[in-house]
């Protein structure tokens, strides 16, 4: 491609002109026609890009977002913002983003609540999170445990099922709401085995790990990293993993379904984009971002904070992903027969 | 002695050059975005973290905190000048700080705020330092009953707020519960009162209700009587000392403040908007004249100034021993640690011991830097009354507007602070309190998760709430103030009526 620009210019300045002059200025519009190619590659990000978090600054998920905005400066040489547009259970962030020019300026640090749990939980959901977002790569996934007080005597998920068998009602488990992902493992759990388990809310999270740890209620349902401090002094035990692998940092505990077949969800961060964004641009955004994910220093914080990175996935492969999810959330919503309110 | 030799330890190394820097600059941004209308603490302090990832764990935490409690000390001073709360914590400063400041004695209560803040916040530091992990213990047996116990003491407690018609303040309670209640219900995951507005989800926030209520009316009201001009105060050094009289007058309300704030502060989800609430109407529930209070009592601004600075010291008790924080701004301060690799809770002290008493130090150190900056800012403060209000009321709105913005990024909760703003003055005109209403709006949605999660526990036994010591303490309490808040008028008619049968 550039050779050719280059003998085309080369021949418009021929004629009549002397040879030496000629080369000097084919060098010379050589020379600017590769500024302008590789300019046109490099043309993004060429001002600030802003990753909107549907989360409040100091969450998790902003922490997470922070790190990867802070690696994709470094990568790119760019510029990558942090806007945190909380509130109405992501949907303000994430319409916020819906409806933004697909020009590669505007991100959106989803979570698997604002891309595959509100659309089976809320009605007249303002965005659809298959039309409006092209997806460009997964982030981190975010475990959640089935934590047990340890004078409960509920060592094993078998032994939960028992006890809420043998004396109906006599679970209590704690979560974040019965709508979202802790709520929808606890009542998968007991739907799958026919048991009657009674969940308690909660707003604060830190409180329900107070309420398991004084053994006021016996169970939690909680992310991997709210609960491992808690794990090591032995004042929780772990019991199972929700998702359907186990977890690195904790190998010995089995997941939920080793012994409740079917169940098998997480918590995940995936970067997308508005619609309609430029293939190249979702391309190399996906390179930067792989090549942030292999950064040890990313690594380390992640781990610190509790999540698992998820290695190298193309774009394709994030959008496989995606799909793959949103049947998960399908099958499990219509199981349990939650309707969207 | 041990904890003696710590301290110094401690408090030797923040003066080291870098945390001594760390913790001025921490001190002054808090200061100054407390002193600006609706930027509170949660705003600069997330500003501040992506910082704090190039610093080591320590100085991070020295500079967050800094942050933190300078923000307390700012806050009062827009409630005292301008009637318009700095932080949500302070909200409560304005009832009995701006007619102080109408009265021309502005500089001396934001004398004594300071001095109570410092007073309140010394004395957490002292408790913190030989009870942590005792009272990380208490806090450990409250659950959802307790919580609950704790709450409807304080909602009872409150109907001394409203100064006026005690109908009118009922009232005012119920409908700040109702406005609570907006939003997602945690038990069933539903959405409540939201009228499909997405922006409600999550509730309406407490800064642009608080902003709207207070600021936003005040400035209204001013509007709608341009001929109540205030007087420009003239501040001389000596408008700045309290009398001997004022002076002793604040005295026993600031122990009770920092007492009252430390032992709730240290309770995790007892946030400083709810503490300095409860030592208001502690204060004016004992006071013998409590018909000074909501017309410039110096009570009235001490003890809650002392208490939310306590609470703010006290919060880091739950935070570093148990892991559990108290309210947004630790739960922050939390995250900030994890990403250095720091894991508060039991084994906190005991693994990062010389980062523990740094931060200790350094409070001290932090909390002496701010009592040193606040009492000449003072006088530059109370000038802020001299600027002509057709400058000054703008300022303020857009003030208001962008804090409002920044807490959330959410343009909705700028129509929602104008809109309570139009509500505030209405209910000024009409004499309904604002007090109340905020204060159910508070309490409300923190009591009703914790008395649905205590029946859900118990299976539907309304008696938990007395099975458990605590909680059935403070029901006793609680049951016991109501029944003389009730009886009051009876009393008071029962009075006025012997006299009439002796003469008969």
């Amino acid at each position: 491609m550039q050779d050719k620009e280059e003998s085309r210019a080369v021949e418009a300045c021929d004629k009549g002109r002397e040879t030496m002059k000629t080369i000097l200025r084919s060098c010379a519009i050589c020379a600017v026609l590769a500024v302008a190619t590789t300019s046109a590659q490099a043309e993004w990000p060429e001002r600030p890009v802003t990753i909107v978090v549907s989360q409040s600054a100091g969450a998790s998920p902003d922490i997470m977002a922070r790190l990867i905005a802070d690696g994709l400066s470094r990568v790119t040489g760019g510029n990558f913002i942090v806007e945190n547009r909380p509130g109405g259970s992501n949907v303000v962030g994430a319409s916020s983003v819906a409806t933004a020019e697909p020009d590669g300026y505007t991100l959106f640090f989803a979570t698997s609540a604002a891309l595959v749990t509100n659309p089976y939980v809320l009605k007249d959901l303002p965005y659809d999170p298959m039309e409006d977002f092209d997806p460009i790569s997964p982030i981190a996934m975010s475990q959640l445990l089935v934590a047990a007080n340890p004078d409960s005597g509920i060592n094993t998920l078998e032994d939960l099922i028992a006890m809420a068998k043998a004396d109906p009602a006599s679970i209590s488990i704690g979560v974040d709401s019965p709508r979202n992902l802790s709520g929808i493992i606890a009542r998968a759990i007991g739907a799958s085995t026919g048991t009657e388990l009674t969940l308690v809310s909660y707003n604060n999270i830190p409180q329900s790990v107070q309420d398991a740890v004084a053994g006021v209620i016996p169970v939690i349902v909680q992310s991997e990293s709210v609960v491992s401090p808690y794990l090591e002094d032995g004042s929780l035990k772990a019991v199972a993993v929700a998702g359907g692998t186990r977890s690195a940092v904790l190998p010995d505990v089995p997941t939920i379904g080793e012994t409740v077949a079917g169940i098998d969800l997480k918590g995940w961060f995936m970067m997308v984009a508005p619609d309609g964004v430029d293939p190249a641009i979702a391309e190399e955004l996906n390179g930067a971002i792989r090549e942030v994910l292999q950064d040890p220093g990313v690594v380390e914080l992640a781990d610190n904070l509790g999540f698992e990175l998820v290695g190298d996935v193309d774009v394709a492969g994030a959008e496989n992903f995606l799909g793959q999810e949103m049947q998960v959330w399908a099958n499990i919503t219509t199981q349990l027969g939650i309707q969207p309110e | 002695m041990e904890t003696l030799g710590l301290l110094a330890g401690g408090i030797g190394s923040a003066l080291s050059p870098d945390l001594f820097g760390l913790c001025l600059v921490g001190v002054l941004v808090g200061m100054l975005v407390g002193v600006l209308p609706g930027i509170g603490a949660i705003a600069a302090i997330s500003l501040a973290l992506p910082i704090t990832f190039h610093l080591d764990p320590t100085g991070a935490l020295v500079m967050l905190a800094g942050i933190f409690y300078g923000t307390q000390y700012g806050g009062s001073t827009a409630s005292i000048l301008l009637n318009l709360p700095g932080t949500a914590t302070s909200a409560v400063t304005c009832l009995d700080g701006y007619p102080l400041a109408k009265q021309g004695r502005a500089g001396m209560a934001l004398f004594i705020t300071t001095i109570s803040s410092f007073i309140g916040a010394t004395l957490a530091i002292v408790v913190m330092m030989v009870l942590t992990p005792a009272l990380a213990r208490l806090a450990m047996s409250f659950s959802a009953a307790e919580y609950f116990a704790v709450m409807l003491l304080g909602l009872i407690a409150a109907s001394a707020l409203s100064t006026g018609s005690a109908l009118k303040g009922f009232l005012m309670v119920l409908v700040g519960l109702a406005l609570g209640m907006i939003g997602l219900d945690v038990n069933s995951g539903q959405a409540r009162l939201t009228f499909g507005v997405f922006q409600l989800l999550d509730g309406i926030s407490l800064v642009a209700l608080a902003m709207g209520l207070f600021g936003v009316a005040e400035v209204f009201n001013s509007m709608a009587h341009p001929d109540a001009d205030r007087r420009a105060s003239r501040v001389r050094l000596r408008d700045l000392i309290p009398t001997r009289q004022e002076f002793r007058a604040s005295v026993n309300p600031t122990l009770r403040g920092s007492v009252l704030g430390t032992v709730l502060g240290s309770l995790p989800g007892m946030g400083a908007a709810v503490t300095s609430f409860m030592a208001y109407a502690l204060e004016r529930k004992i006071s013998s004249t409590p018909e000074r209070f909501g017309k410039g009592a110096i009570e009235g601004i001490a003890a809650p100034e002392a208490a939310n600075n306590a609470t703010v010291q006290a919060s880091f008790i739950p935070t570093l021993s148990l892991g559990i924080p108290g309210d947004p701004v630790m739960a922050i301060m939390l995250g900030a640690m994890m990403i250095h690799g720091i894991v508060p809770g039991p084994r906190f002290m005991a693994e990062n011991g010389p980062m523990f008493w740094s931060l200790i130090g350094s409070f001290w150190v932090g909390n002496l830097l701010l009592l040193i900056l606040n009492i000449p800012l003072v006088g530059l403060w109370v000038k802020v009354l001299s600027v002509p209000r057709k400058v000054l009321y703008p300022a303020v709105l857009f003030f208001v507007c962008v804090g409002v913005y920044t807490t959330r990024s959410n343009v909705f909760d700028i129509y929602l602070t104008l809109g309570f703003g139009v509500i505030g003055y209405l209910m000024n005109r009409f004499r309904f309190p604002t007090a109340p209403l905020l204060l159910g709006f508070v309490l409300g949605p923190m009591m009703e998760e914790n008395l649905t999660r205590a029946l859900v526990i118990s299976r539907g036994d309304l008696m938990v709430f007395f099975y458990r010591p605590i909680s059935a303490m403070v029901m006793i309490c609680a049951l016991a103030l109501l029944i003389v808040t009730l009886l009051a008028p009876v009393r008071t008619w029962w009075k006025g009526r012997r006299p009439v049968e002796g003469a008969a």
